[in-house]
């Protein structure tokens, strides 16, 4: 190549100025606010009805409302502090700062009379509850603990915590594939999936699938892919195996989907 | 980095759309500038940007200042762009676009002295997988050397020289045709 077209020069010729249209710019703003707007709506009031319907059954919304309105009725029972509090009485509530069940205080002006302080206080009620790994209440505590922990270094502690329980039942089954599929720590995501990967069952075979071929880290990908060799005595699973073998960019992924289509039919992969 | 950006992350990484909004708006130019010298038409570049700055959003609980948050932005950009065209194989199995979108909202404009040269190298560019065009835009564009490359996309050394070895031959021959 000559002087005139080295690497310095394709340089210069490739950096043309670009001009971005500000009107472009901003409605390109407008609709991913918009895009934001729409997904946390889903997550948080749909989340549960973009799944399959086999999730859906399980996880309906009269069914989280009859939760919610539990977990409504024991704050409430927790608020329902004795009379003496609101007769000014505050022996009550020093027994309840003494023992850390007052978990939030605020002070708000009083609507009247500016010379009350005026306090909020959330005040916790401990209670317990038990249930077998098939009993609805029971797993949807076990969900909301799993997606409420803000830490993942606790969250992984959890679920590390779940092996010493069986949990291949369809209920609970069913609330560590939806945990699996939405967490985005890899750390916990590799923990979940090692619980519930070697358990034969249609809902794990979903699970495996959208992993296969969503938007996933390529090192959670490949274990299913692996993992989906169990699956492999169905069409569905066989077609999805070739179409992954012939076209994953991921070329450990292609050949683990050729290698899982192996056992079942002795029929080759069509990619080569 | 500037203090108000620290504090406008901390409050996107709370939920705070507005904080966000403002984050975009500091950073969406140059990362469409990459977008468009990367998929080279309008079409595709809009749909990156919703990508990408969705991801962004999704993801920014996860940045922890370890880095200048550009630097964590152009990191998603170039990896979303580089697996562009592999999930666009997925899902749609037409023949890739080939056309240059020339929409007044994205325009090049290149140096008059050597237009001709200019728009030859363009065309060349725009023979090339998606992947080795990111490449490609990284370290000629960009000026990112191929280890950083190496690094942001995850890919080995050989495969980037592989990648600008094949795009510089492509290059040769446009220009030598223009020749």
């Amino acid at each position: 190549m000559s002087k005139e077209f080295s690497d310095e020069r394709i340089g210069e010729l490739l950096k043309s100025s670009i001009q971005i249209d500000d009107s472009w710019l901003l409605s390109q703003r407008n609709k991913l606010i918009g895009a934001i707007d729409q997904a946390e709506q889903k997550n948080w009031k749909w989340r549960l009805q973009n799944l399959s319907d086999q999730f859906y059954t399980l996880f309906s919304i009269p069914r989280l409302a009859t939760g919610a309105a539990l977990l409504v009725f024991g704050m409430w029972m927790g608020y329902s502090l004795p009379n003496s509090i609101h007769d000014s009485n505050s022996e009550g509530l020093m027994d309840l700062l003494a023992n850390g069940s007052i978990q939030s205080i605020q002070l708000a002006q009083h609507p009247q009379n500016s010379d009350q302080l005026h306090f909020k206080l959330i005040a916790a009620q401990e209670m317990e509850y038990s249930g077998t790994t098939n009993d609805q209440d029971a797993v949807q505590l076990l969900y909301h603990m799993l997606t409420n922990t803000p830490n993942s270094g606790e969250r992984l502690n959890l679920v590390q915590s779940l092996d010493e329980f069986n949990l291949e039942d369809d209920l609970s089954l069913t609330a560590l594939v939806k945990v699996l599929l939405d967490e985005q720590n890899l750390a916990i995501q590799l923990s979940l999936f090692d619980k519930i990967s070697e358990v034969h069952h249609p809902l794990v075979r979903d699970a495996l699938v959208r992993i296969a071929l969503g938007e996933y880290p390529d090192a959670l990908r490949l274990l299913a892919v692996k993992s989906l060799q169990k699956f492999n005595n169905d069409e569905y699973t066989q077609d999805l195996l070739n179409v992954i073998a012939a076209t994953d960019a991921n070329p450990s992924i292609r050949y683990s989907a050729d290698q899982s289509l192996l056992p079942i039919s002795g029929e080759r992969s069509l990619a080569r | 980095m500037e203090q108000q950006v620290v504090e406008k992350i901390r409050q996107a990484q709370q939920g705070n759309h507005a904080a966000f909004r403002y984050l975009v708006s500091l950073y969406d130019e140059r990362i469409t500038k990459l977008i468009y010298s990367i998929v080279q038409n309008q079409s595709d570049t809009e749909d990156l940007y919703q990508d990408i700055f969705l991801k962004v959003w999704k993801q920014i609980h996860t940045f922890q200042f370890r880095s200048d948050f550009y630097s964590w932005l152009y990191r998603v950009a170039v990896n979303t762009c580089y697996n562009f065209h592999a999930s666009h194989r997925r899902h749609y199995w037409a023949e890739v676009r080939d056309h240059v979108d020339q929409s007044a909202v994205i325009e090049l404009t290149g140096d008059r002295d050597s237009s001709a040269a200019a728009q030859a190298v363009r065309h060349a560019i725009r023979k090339l997988p998606t992947r080795q065009r990111t490449v490609v835009v990284m370290h000629y564009i960009e000026g990112n050397p191929i280890s950083v490359i190496a690094s942001l996309l995850k890919i080995n050394d050989g495969t980037i020289k592989r990648y600008l070895f094949r795009a510089r031959e492509t290059m040769r021959k446009e220009l030598t045709d223009y020749v």
